[in-house]
This record gives structure tokens, C-alpha cells and sequence, in this order.
């Protein structure tokens, strides 16, 4: 197994009458099988005023459909020694359950009905009980956490004001308090259609006795029309530097660099992405070498993408200042080790480290089969080709030397960045 | 239109897997997982060093060698280090436990024998030079801060205050406190790294897929480690504290996290298994009596859990969740009813779902090499057989609603146990008092 070796994982693929693209990834080392179902819908969906709408509806696939009751997807699942959950992204919906193969029907039958019948289980009160639920979700994962509104401070500066991407998947408490049941319904209508959703059984499972499993849940389902949201554009770099600053009861100043960058899953993207590994992906780049260990200016600096498939995505570098820095020193360092990167790219070196870390990091992914179906989903949706899961490292390997410092030119530079500062105000957090 | 609702199958069989097992002359035990198909392998070495080491004054002394252990070595020294292991396509990382220290790495099969010297090395020859101890220091005192920001981190360090005796290092975190940080230096790292990491009942476990000359390297790589033959010190067993409540004053919070604990039992303890599956019935599954009732019925909380933290000796079980602040009078004044098993035995249906769960989640925990080589790990630590796993799934089958019901009323006492609350304190306290429980206020 090399940095140019192509992975061999198995895959078939298979499309039903109504629209649903069928994934299946034969795998007999353990007697499970990762169910993942994939829904092509996210926060970008939700129109101005309703916001949180896709998460707060993610949360209503678990209060029952025409068979099942209220709460009873998760707890027949757990009770069948499957593991289940959900998450709501900016690009997407997906719903997970990895099972023994003895409740692998089960399963399907579960994600069936509420595919089919989501409507018929609707409430009221399930309605106003899952507001209750996620409104806690956002208090505990958000408003109650420090740095909590971090990410809507970035958006805000790194969107336009009607940007699909300029609100937080979680939404505010404003849009939730008014969602109705209306508005689920619609939602529903729209997007939670065969055709608009990728299904992947990757485990102790074979192609022939997948698809007729998934035909015998699925196949009667509906089909339905779905028009996707118009795609935005690519936006063009930032004008000038835009900054914000906020305060907070942080325990650390905390310096966020942010510059638009291409549309993620394009191979322009991932030459952005391992500039920004050259700068900040792990303990020997170097923003951490410089501002870490050589300056000692931070307790931590490094730098990620937030990958997005529509027009553009975000690129970051983020350092916490050691106690009595100034921000301001801290980002003149940065801006100078970005500026030296744009002017000589990175060393060969740099490039073979942060490929063999890739080559490890997406072999480990690879090797949870629950975190392959998503893996494989993904692909297949965005892709339209699952079978990247196995090119995908030979693919990533390919970019060289003057391919990343031409991305650090075209997208990281520092005139176009925008900088969020957010100050630290009080000794929360001190030992007791 | 639709088909009916399937029957489950038979379960599938499974059962943990049997090592390959190696003696090294100096006491080092290799148990090797062949796992074909997990293409990134897992090693770790670990050594029964507790924690009760260290000196009471200078407590974080272990988690600082560990954290300096990869930042040089006498073959690779200073940054030359981490270069090598991240052009080898590996990942090392140290970490301790109370009952132990640990160094671990994962790599993909092919390319162990080009790494496994730097994985012994980091464990046998780092530098622990005073310059990177002093940076290491400055770093985890900056996350511990950024750590007790969070309500929730705040909240099980709370909870481990109050609930065991002082007297034991399980009372504290187990990589140090503020206070017991600032006193650790270089010398004090070179010095726990020179008295207690040592071949002698230490262990390599391997899992994954690689070829016969990776597994041989790293066998070599620690066949002529030879340190002074350490005399590890009896632990106590830790004992609880009387009874308390405390409210962590957190100015400004909109939710509250609350920990209501008990001192309970380990993994040794007969009545283990019983205690697991009321735990998860009480409290531990998506239809626990706790989550149907403070998530599904009412809305107070995003979730809400009784979870089990056995130590080698004795453990902790405990109510967690984080409610928003005006519910937290109510919530305290129905969990007693919602733990109690005394007036609602546990069914006959509530303990086979827990026992089906438990079971049937099992096979999916240790598919990864990284998953199989962190249980044989965690058996080790607890003082258990590798195969622990196996016996599990036997005790599980073993347990009826009668034996979860007693386990659960004898540990899990509504009216017993300590209870801690992290948020606003000021509007908290008189929400506290009028459950009934008379706090202390830290602030």
C-alpha cells in the first residue's frame, strides 16, 4: 500500500424505478452492516426566515411515520443492537444505523416507512417538543459554550447577506420558535424524495440480496419531482481585509484568518487544502513551528477548509495567543508566513509528509465500515461516483509542488483575507 | 403498498478474537491481533503505572512525560522527531490512565517496520529536555483553562471533587490540576520517565493488517529495552466522600449541567453485568426511563444519561445532562422518582433491551484495529483478561430483571449519593434548596 495506489473496495451500484440510487460495499469481516441514507438537502435549502428548518426536521424523523411510533425508530434500532443518529449539514441531510445483519431489515423498513409516510405521524406536539429539544441542543452545543458563536461571526463576515451559506445549520431561536407544521410539511414535500437520496449498505452484505432488500422496502415508494435550489455562483475573493472583533468570557484570545475558497470535491480545492496543511495541518507545519514552538507567541495555531459544494467554500488559519500576546502580533506573523508561501510554495518534503498522513488518515476512515457508507454516499452524491473512496489518494497525491503555491497565490492571499479577533474579557475557567 | 414490519433474525455469531501471543526475554508480553482487511494497524504499549505515583505536590508529572515523549529523542532529536513519524505516515500519541501509562501509534500495514525504532524510541530514549517540558507545561495548562471553560468539563472535574476522598489520586484529573502543574519541571519528567517506565509486565498489543516483517520489527525494536526492574507501589482502594451538593457558580450560563453520582463498582465486582444492564435501562439508551421522560415528554434537555466510570478499584456511576436554567428545579425534583427502581422494578422487557443492545453493539466496537486495540488495552488497565469481552457477553446473558432491579437499588440511590450543579448560581441555589438538597456554593 503506497501514496499511489489505487484501493480495491468493492462496489455495485444500482438504481430503483422511483429515483433511489442504491450503493452496495460487500464486507464480511464483522456481522454488521452500516446502513447510511443520504438525503441531497442541508441548511443552504431553507429560505430566509426559517432558518434551523432542515436540522429541526431531521429531529422529526424520529417522532414516528405510518408505522412507526414516536421515538420508536431509534429505540427498535438500540434495542436491536444497531447504533443510529443523524446529522444536518450545510449540503446535506444524513440518517445512520449500523446493525447486526439480523436487524438489517428491520432497518430498511424503518427508513422506508418514514421516507414514505413521515406526514402521516405529524404532530403538533411532536412539533413543539423537538423545538424544545434542539432549542436545548443549541444552549447546550452553542450559546453555553465558549466561542459558541465563533461560526456566525465567520459567516457573517465571509457571506453576502442572502447567501445560502450565511446562516448556521442550527439556525436562531427567532426561525425555530416559528416554524409550523406547515413549513415541515413543505419541507418534506420538497426534498424528502426516493429520488433525491443516495442509500448505502456497506458490510456483511451481498450486492444480489442487498438490492432485492432494498427493493422489497423502497420500491413502492413514491416517486416525486424534486427541483433543486438555484447553486450560486463562486464569490470573488474579499474586498480589501474585512475585520470584525468581538469580546467574551473566553479563556483565550483567539485569532481567526478566513478567505473564500474554491467549491470543495474539485481538484482546485484540494491544492487549496494542502496549502493549508503546509500551513497549519499538524505539529511540524509552520504556523505551529513558528508560533508554537520558535516565537512562543500561542498555545495552539493551524489551519482547516470548511469544505462546500456550492461556489465557494472557506478556508481558516486559527491561533489562541498566549496570556498578555497581542492579536496584532500574532497575525503579522501569520501573514508573513503566508506571504512566504505564496512567494516560494512549499518544499517537496512538506508535500511527501502531508501525503502520507492523507494516505493514513483516509485508510483509517475507510476502515470503519459505517464511516465508509458515508464516505461512499457522499461520492455518490456529489461525485456521482462512489468508486472516488478509492481513487481518492492516488487523486490527492497527484498535486505537486507548483500546483499548491499557484492555489496559495489564486486563493490564500493575505490582501483578500478577512480577519475575525475574538478577545478574551475574564478569568473564566480558572482552577478550584 | 407498504411490506409489514420484519421479525429480527437469529443474532449473527461472533465472538472476540484469540491473539497471537510473544515473550520477550525482558518481560515485554506481545499479544498480536491479525486483522486482515484494516489496512491501517494500531500498536500500543502499555505499562501498569498508576498514577499514585506521583509525588502529591507535583500530580501531572505523568501526563507531562507523556506529552513530551514524542517532542525528541536521543536518535531523532527536537523537531526531527515528529518530521521522521509524519514522513514514516504515522500517528504516535502517549496518554496516561490511573492505572496506567500508554504510547500508541497507528501507521498503514506496509510501512510498521520503517517506524517501529521511532515508536520504541519515543518510549525508551526521549529527551524530556527541561526547555520542552517547560513548553509542554504551558501548553496543558492552557487547555486545562479552555477545558474548565466548558460547563460540561467543569462539571465531571466537580463531581470527582466531591465524590471521592481527597486521600486518592482518583479525586483529581488525571493529567493534573493548575496548582500541582506549576510544579513539575524538567527534572521531575526525567525522573519519572527513568524510575517507572520499564519492560517488566509491560505490554504490546498489535492489531491489523501487516505483513510478518512489520509485526518483527516491532518486536525487535523493543527486544534489548532493559531498565531497573520497578517495584510498583499497591494501590488503595479509593474511598468516597459523605454525601454533598455543590453549585459551581459559572456567571452568564443559560443551562445548567448537572452530575448526581455515587461511589459504585468495578468491572471484578459480581454484580457488574447487573449494574451495567440497569444503568442502561434507567438511563443509558435512547428510550431510557430518564431520556423518554426529561427529552421526549417534557423538552428540558437535548439528552440525558446514567453512565457507569468503573476504575481499577471501585468506580462512579452518574446522572448527566445539561437543562436550561429554569427547569432545573423541576428536573431535580423528578429524577429521585426517575431512578428509583424500588416502587418500578425493572422489567422483564426493559432488561432483555438493554441486554440486546449491550450484546448486540459489541462485534461493531471492536471491528477497527484501532477499537480492538483500545479493548485489550482497557482490559489490561482494569487488571482483566485480553478476552474480557467474551466473559462480558456470558454475564450479560446471565442477568434477569431481579438481578438488574437489586444492583440497581443497592448502588443507585435516590436517596444517597452527591450532586453537582455548573451554571448561574445565583438563580440556581433557591432551585437546588427547594429539591430538597442544601448546597455548597463555590464561586
Amino acid at each position: 500500500m503506497t501514496s499511489t495506489a489505487r484501493l480495491d473496495y468493492p462496489l455495485h451500484e444500482h438504481t430503483l424505478g422511483n429515483g433511489l440510487r442504491v450503493v452496495v460495499n460487500p464486507d464480511h469481516a464483522t456481522p454488521v452492516v452500516a446502513v447510511n441514507l443520504w438525503y441531497d438537502v442541508g441548511s443552504r435549502d431553507e429560505r430566509p426566515g426559517q432558518t434551523g428548518l432542515a436540522h429541526l426536521f431531521e429531529h422529526l424523523m424520529f417522532q414516528g411515520s405510518t408505522h412507526v411510533g414516536s421515538g420508536e425508530h431509534l429505540s427498535a434500532l438500540q434495542d436491536a443492537g444497531g447504533s443510529c443518529n443523524a446529522t444536518t449539514w450545510f449540503d446535506r441531510t444524513n440518517y445512520f444505523e449500523t446493525v447486526p445483519t439480523s436487524a438489517l431489515d428491520l432497518a430498511l423498513w424503518l427508513e422506508a416507512d418514514r421516507m414514505r409516510g413521515l406526514l402521516d405521524a405529524l404532530t403538533q406536539e411532536n412539533l413543539d417538543n423537538q423545538r424544545d429539544v434542539v432549542k436545548e441542543e443549541k444552549r447546550q452545543r452553542y450559546d453555553n459554550a465558549p466561542y459558541g458563536d465563533l461560526l456566525v461571526h465567520l459567516l457573517d463576515l465571509a457571506f453576502p447577506a442572502d447567501h445560502p451559506y450565511r446562516h448556521p445549520v442550527i439556525g436562531s431561536m427567532e426561525d425555530l420558535d416559528a416554524a409550523a407544521l406547515a413549513d415541515v410539511r413543505a419541507f418534506f414535500s420538497r426534498w424528502y424524495a426516493p429520488g433525491n437520496a443516495v442509500l448505502t449498505l456497506a458490510g456483511d452484505i451481498e450486492p444480489v440480496d442487498g438490492f432485492a432488500r432494498v427493493e422489497r422496502y423502497f420500491g413502492t415508494v413514491p416517486a416525486r419531482e424534486v427541483t433543486a435550489s438555484a447553486p450560486p455562483g463562486p464569490l470573488p475573493p474579499f474586498a480589501g481585509t474585512p475585520r470584525a472583533e468581538v469580546s467574551g468570557a473566553v479563556p483565550a484570545s483567539l485569532l481567526t484568518l478566513c478567505w473564500r475558497t474554491p467549491a470543495g470535491h474539485t481538484r482546485e480545492a484540494d491544492a487549496t487544502d494542502l496549502a493549508l496543511e503546509v500551513l497549519g495541518g499538524s505539529e511540524t507545519s509552520r504556523l505551529h513551528r513558528r508560533l508554537v514552538r520558535t516565537d512562543r507567541l500561542c498555545t495552539s495555531a493551524g489551519a482547516s477548509a470548511l469544505g462546500l459544494t456550492r461556489g465557494s467554500s472557506l478556508g481558516f488559519t486559527q491561533a489562541r495567543a498566549l496570556d498578555g500576546i497581542s492579536l496584532d502580533t500574532v497575525e503579522q506573523v501569520i501573514v508573513d508566513e503566508i506571504d512566504r508561501l505564496c512567494e516560494e510554495g512549499p518544499s517537496q518534503g512538506e508535500l511527501d509528509r502531508i501525503r502520507t498522513q492523507f494516505e493514513r488518515e483516509w485508510l483509517s476512515q475507510c476502515a470503519r465500515v459505517e464511516a465508509r457508507a458515508d464516505l461512499l454516499s457522499a461520492s455518490a452524491t456529489i461525485d456521482r461516483n462512489p468508486d472516488r473512496i478509492n481513487t481518492r489518494i492516488v487523486e490527492y497525491c497527484s498535486i505537486g509542488v507548483e500546483e499548491v503555491r499557484e492555489a496559495a497565490r489564486t486563493h490564500l492571499l493575505t490582501e483578500h483575507r478577512a480577519t475575525l479577533a475574538y478577545l478574551h474579557t475574564s478569568s473564566e475557567g480558572e482552577d478550584s | 403498498m407498504s411490506q409489514p414490519r420484519p421479525a429480527l433474525a437469529p443474532a449473527p455469531h461472533w465472538a472476540f478474537p484469540e491473539p497471537e501471543r510473544h515473550h520477550l526475554d525482558n518481560g515485554v508480553t506481545v499479544l498480536f491481533y491479525e486483522r486482515p482487511g484494516q489496512y491501517v494497524v494500531s500498536a500500543g504499549l502499555v505499562m501498569p503505572v498508576p498514577l499514585s505515583v506521583e509525588p502529591r505536590g507535583s500530580e501531572g508529572v505523568a501526563a507531562l512525560t507523556a506529552a513530551t515523549l514524542d517532542q525528541g529523542t536521543s536518535t531523532w532529536p527536537g523537531t526531527a522527531f515528529a518530521d521522521a513519524v509524519e514522513a514514516g505516515g504515522a500517528v504516535i500519541d502517549a496518554g496516561v490512565g490511573y492505572a496506567h501509562a500508554e504510547v500508541s501509534m497507528d501507521v498503514p500495514g506496509s510501512r510498521v517496520a520503517d517506524v517501529a525504532r521511532l515508536f520504541a524510541d519515543a518510549v525508551r530514549n526521549p529527551e524530556l529536555t527541561d526547555d520542552e517540558v517547560d513548553q509542554q507545561r504551558q501548553i496543558r495548562q492552557a487547555h486545562l483553562q479552555q477545558q474548565l471553560a466548558r460547563s460540561a468539563d467543569r462539571a465531571h472535574q466537580g463531581l470527582r471533587h466531591a465524590l471521592i476522598a481527597p486521600g486518592f489520586r482518583e479525586q483529581r484529573l488525571p493529567g493534573g490540576e493548575t496548582a500541582t502543574l506549576g510544579a513539575v519541571t524538567g527534572a521531575s519528567v526525567r525522573d519519572h520517565h527513568r524510575r517507572w517506565f520499564s519492560p517488566t509486565d509491560a505490554t504490546l498489543v498489535v492489531a491489523g493488517d501487516l505483513p510478518r516483517d512489520g509485526l518483527d520489527a516491532l518486536m525487535a525494536a523493543f527486544a534489548d529495552w532493559s531498565q531497573p526492574e520497578v517495584g510498583l507501589p499497591l494501590s488503595q482502594p479509593p474511598t468516597p466522600q459523605p454525601s454533598s451538593a455543590v453549585i459551581i457558580d459559572r456567571p452568564g450560563s443559560v443551562q445548567a449541567d448537572i452530575r448526581w453520582g455515587w461511589f459504585t463498582i468495578d468491572r471484578t465486582d459480581p454484580r457488574w453485568a447487573s449494574l451495567q444492564l440497569g444503568t442502561h435501562a434507567i438511563g443509558g439508551g435512547f428510550g431510557s426511563r430518564l431520556n423518554t421522560v426529561l427529552r421526549e415528554d417534557l423538552g428540558y434537555t437535548y439528552g440525558v444519561h446514567l453512565s457507569n466510570a468503573p476504575m481499577r478499584q471501585g468506580g462512579m456511576s452518574y446522572v448527566s445532562g445539561s437543562f436550561r436554567t429554569e427547569v432545573v428545579g423541576r428536573t431535580l425534583a423528578l429524577l429521585p422518582s426517575l431512578i428509583s427502581v424500588a416502587d418500578r422494578p425493572l422489567t422483564d422487557a426493559e432488561t432483555n433491551r438493554a441486554r440486546d443492545y449491550l450484546v448486540g453493539v459489541t462485534p461493531l466496537r471492536y471491528a477497527t484495529a484501532g477499537g480492538l486495540c483500545d479493548g485489550v488495552i482497557s482490559a489490561l488497565v482494569a487488571g482483566l483478561e485480553p478476552s474480557y469481552p467474551d466473559e462480558q457477553l456470558s454475564a450479560w446473558r446471565e442477568v434477569t430483571a431481579a438481578d438488574a432491579t437489586e444492583a440497581a437499588a443497592q448502588l443507585i440511590r435516590p436517596d444517597a449519593g452527591t450532586l453537582v450543579v455548573v451554571g448561574d448560581a445565583d438563580a440556581l441555589e433557591p432551585e437546588v434548596r427547594a429539591a430538597g438538597w442544601e448546597p455548597s456554593v463555590t464561586r
